[in-house]
């Protein structure tokens, strides 16, 4: 009997964690006594920025790192944080992602981390702008903004683009940070605000801009995977496949549920037009190309990414 | 009472003087030689750390003043400075035998049984400090191999983060098989009172 | 062969190894054992240092080393001391309060009991205080660090329980106060039984001002880092660094005992003070990762759990076990080990998160005392110079507050939730 340890850094609570144990449900249906699976919540083992070398080293066996912790030994997962994807809708990520773009991004994944990607990508959701002081209803209202990001070169680069100021700033330390005004505003997605509570430090508007999509990429040690019998593999790819549609429900009405219930504590919704959101891209665009570079981003996936934008007219 | 500075510009002689009378040239080139090593390691380690201080105050002060100048890699720069300089003190630290322990029942057996257990302690320490070396070089490795960089705005190289770990380790063997060494020999360990006016 | 390698690792505390050693090599070995890549442990080490919350603990031990050599410290004490030098055990109770302060700065307790003890541990001893004595008022005071917010152990808290963090701190105020006041009076009641000095004559209205006016520079520091954070001019970590630097200008623009040459060394030792506790946390942290992949935690709460506990009951059950882990490993580790298996159980017994959050807490303020790996026990030993055995006999009865304490939180309810809730509603 082979043991899968899946290693996952948000809390029990979390709509990866519920996908995880639909999937660890259906893929003991599938394997039976062949297979053992633990799920370690809340970075019990690794947080989810050292957990990709843990892979490689063999030193866990699975885990779902967000597509932002891994564009520092992986750079095209950087690639949907690039200013092209502004403010669009979440399906031409996931139409991008789950196609030959998305393929070739897994292959260097495999490549670099000694992994297995085992399918499509879960979601997350949106990451947006919430403020403590006045609301932002439009772009102009971020000039000197300070912002707290959590990294990220893109994520920078996105602030700076509207003329606010990116704040580097440690979780931990985020929520003295609103209440003591040390930032303004926070870079991060309905459901992340809401599960920590920051109505409580402050934060009383949220300017829901879809700045980019965040997803998590199922990954297997090749150290593990590559022992295992086929038919093992095959039951593993099968759980995972009948997962992915189910969390990507599970994870929208997450999302949904996180803005109602931070509507209800009294945050005030900004919504930006499809225009607005046209024109931020469009302040944005001058900054990709340096982005490309300097996160070393594939250039023969920014252009695919680019014909498939400009194919649906998203882009000029 | 010697005021600080002398207290620390003489350390690296306290550090070795106390081992007591031997003359000879090699033991003189020897003694030359930890109080040239300590005073490096001083001022290095004590120059990382303070430039981490100047970088945070830097940068608090211009996102006061100016944020839009304010530098936003500082969090995680000062994070590898500083935790480059505590583990090269490391070092330091098993060198003058300061790592703390569990006396409770030690304490209680003859001089001679815990001067062999001192002697037993530094040699599992020296083994461990290889272990450390061995695996913290291919950490270092891997990371230099695989290009691997922080997902931060930086893009720092972790390579050079992680080098930490192996310089440290080596630093602690070494610093293991010289209090071994010194126990064995019957030297006091360096003695601190220059450094602490209590 | 898992019970025969830690039985192994007792034997080498026992034969008073480096806690350090103890620790790495017991964990080295049982995660071989496990079939781990050694790989993986030296990449834990320096994964668990690349942390902001960790930096701190340097950045304070500078902030106190200079005020020790600089003449700061001696300022603020004799400043503190024309207030309640007539009060025998008045320097204890001083030591109380400059905890209490500091650890409205500093979010750590390891970083509290490190940097107040390097102040305030040589001012007890020049005043005739036991060692052992001196030793356990720092040592439990420095545990307020993570009671009286900001608070490194109830963000943590605040992060696996998705509970709010300005919620659970302010739940902290006030039994961190108390906290504080059970301190003072044990101080004032073992001072006078041991007939402890005290001056006798009131004091020169001259030399009172003068003293206090020479402490006006040194209480820069506090109010610029206090104001810092809760002025919105920095965060805690950095109001870390800032209290170093503040700590580095006032004694060399003030007090004058060190001079710019003396700078650099001067942080160099202080590095190294922290750099020999620092070197026990990582390692306490590998070894608190074996035991969550030994998943014994998970399957003593899955027991206890069919046993129909009371919610009386089950408190209990959760202090025996944050006791014995709080026993052996450090912090941090127990709360990733314990609280994703025992938060899912609240709504079950009825218990508020929030004040939860208070009980883990004063739990790890006992970890942090508790032998045979303790922290804070660590700390002073390290700065007395005393063998461990002297710091535990000078801790125990403070140990004994902090249990009433513990008690008192989960008796009253109020304690913790009532001022959150007046303030955040
Ligand atoms: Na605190
Ligand atoms: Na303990």
């Amino acid at each position: 009997q082979e043991t899968m340890r899946i290693s996952l850094d948000t809390n029990p609570s979390h709509v990866r964690n519920h996908a995880i144990e639909l999937f660890v449900e259906k893929l003991e249906e599938k394997a039976g006594d062949k297979l053992k699976v633990e799920v370690y919540p809340s970075a019990q083992l690794y947080r989810d920025r050292d957990v990709a070398r843990a892979l490689r080293q063999g030193a866990v066996e699975m885990a779902v790192p967000g597509t932002w912790v891994l564009d520092g030994a992986v750079p095209s997962f950087g690639l949907t944080s690039l200013p092209m994807f502004y403010g669009l809708p979440a399906e031409v990520t996931l139409e991008l992602m789950d196609g030959e773009i998305g393929q070739k991004i897994n292959e260097r994944a495999e490549d670099r981390l000694r992994v297995h990607v085992l399918g499509p990508w879960l979601n997350l959701g949106f990451s947006n702008y919430y403020a403590t002081g006045a609301p932002i209803k439009t772009h102009a209202d971020m000039k000197n903004l300070k912002i707290r990001i959590s990294g990220g070169t893109a994520n920078a680069a996105r602030v700076e683009g509207f003329g606010g100021v990116a704040n580097m700033i440690a979780w931990p330390d985020v929520p003295m940070a609103l209440s003591s005004h040390v930032v303004d505003a926070v870079s991060s997605t309905h459901e992340s605000i809401a599960s920590a509570k920051l109505w409580d430090s402050g934060l009383k508007h949220a300017f829901e801009d879809r700045q980019w999509f965040g997803q998590y990429v199922p990954m297997v040690s090749s150290a593990f995977w590559d022992k295992l019998d086929p038919e093992l593999q095959d039951a593993i790819t099968e759980a995972w496949a009948e997962t992915v549609p189910e969390e990507r429900r599970m994870a929208a009405e997450a999302q949904d549920a996180a803005r109602e219930k931070l509507m209800s504590e009294g945050m005030d919704m900004t919504t930006p037009t499809e225009e607005q959101l046209a024109e931020g891209r469009r302040m944005l665009m001058p900054r990709q190309e340096g982005l490309v570079e300097e996160m070393q981003i594939d250039d023969e996936l920014v252009s695919l990414a680019i014909e498939e934008l400009r194919e649906r007219g998203l882009l000029d | 009472m010697a005021s600080s500075t002398d207290a620390a510009e003489r350390h690296g002689a306290a550090a070795t003087a106390s081992g007591g009378g031997g003359a000879s040239p090699l033991a003189r080139v020897a003694r030359a030689f930890a109080t040239f090593w300590t005073g490096l390691e001083v001022w290095v380690t004590g120059t990382m750390v303070g430039g981490a201080l100047a970088l945070v105050l830097y940068t608090v002060v211009l996102r006061w003043l100016a944020p839009a100048y304010a530098p936003h890699v500082t969090e995680e720069v000062t994070v590898y400075i500083v935790m480059w300089a505590v583990l090269l003190a490391v070092g330091r630290v098993t060198r003058e035998r300061r790592h703390i322990r569990a006396d409770l029942v030690v304490g209680l057996m003859p001089t001679t049984v815990q001067r062999g257990l001192d002697v037993l302690a530094n040699l599992v320490g020296a083994a461990f400090a290889v272990f450390l070396f061995r695996y913290g070089y291919a950490v270092a490795y891997e990371a230099w191999d695989f290009g691997d960089l922080s997902a931060t705005t930086l893009r720092f190289p972790l390579w050079i983060y992680y080098a930490s770990l192996p310089v440290s380790a080596a630093l602690i063997a070494i610093g293991h098989v010289t209090a071994a060494i010194a126990i064995l020999a019957g030297w006091d360990a360096p003695d601190d009172t220059l450094e602490d006016p209590a | 062969m898992t019970g025969a390698l830690v039985a192994g690792g007792g034997g080498l505390l026992v034969l008073g190894l480096p806690i350090y050693l103890v620790l790495g090599v017991t964990a080295a070995l049982l995660l071989a054992s496990t079939g781990a890549p050694m790989i993986s442990v030296t990449q834990k080490i320096v994964d668990e240092l690349n942390s902001q919350t960790l930096i701190a603990v340097p950045f304070f031990v500078v902030a106190a080393t200079f005020m020790e050599r600089g003449g700061v410290a001696k300022a603020l004490i004799d400043a503190a001391l024309t207030w309640v030098g007539r009060v025998r055990g008045g320097l204890g109770i001083v030591c109380v309060i400059a905890c209490t302060i500091f650890a409205a700065m500093c979010g750590s307790s390891v970083a509290t009991a490190l940097a107040m003890g390097t102040i305030l541990v040589p001012a007890m001893l020049r005043e005739g205080y036991a060692r052992p004595f001196a030793a356990g008022i720092v040592g439990s005071s420095g545990t307020l660090g993570i009671l009286i917010p900001p608070s490194l152990a109830m963000v943590v808290y605040g992060v696996l329980s998705d509970e709010s963090v300005p919620r659970l701190f302010l739940a902290g105020v006030i039994p961190g106060l108390i906290q504080a006041a059970l301190i003072s009076g044990w101080i004032v009641f073992y001072a006078r039984r041991k007939g402890y000095r005290r001056s006798e004559t009131p004091m020169a209205r001259g030399d009172f001002l003068a003293t206090n006016l020479r402490a006006l520079p040194a209480l820069s520091i506090p109010i610029i880092v206090l104001g810092g954070i809760y002025g919105g001019v920095a965060t805690v970590t950095e109001a870390a660094a800032l209290s170093a630097v503040a700590a580095i200008l006032v004694s060399l623009v003030f007090y004058r005992s060190i001079t710019i040459k003396g700078v650099i060394p001067l942080i160099a030792l202080a590095t190294r003070n922290a750099a020999t506790i620092m070197i026990i946390i990582v390692t306490a942290l590998i070894f608190g990762h074996w035991v969550t992949e030994s998943g014994a935690t998970a399957a003593i709460v899955d027991f206890a759990r069919q046993q129909q506990l009371s919610p009386a009951a089950f408190l209990a059950f959760v202090t025996v076990l944050f006791f014995v882990l709080g026993m052996f490993l450090e912090v941090f580790s127990v709360l990733l080990i314990a609280l994703p298996v025992l938060l899912p159980l609240l709504p079950e017994f009825g218990i508020d998160p929030i004040q939860f959050g208070v009980i883990v807490t004063i739990n790890m303020e006992l970890a942090l005392l508790t032998p045979p790996v303790g922290l804070n026990l660590f700390v002073l030993s390290s700065i007395t110079k005393a063998p461990m055995a002297e710091v535990i006999r000078g801790i125990v009865p403070f140990v004994v507050l902090i249990a009433l304490l513990l008690l008192a939180v989960m008796v009253v309810p109020q304690l913790s939730l009532w001022l959150p809730t007046l303030v955040l509603g």
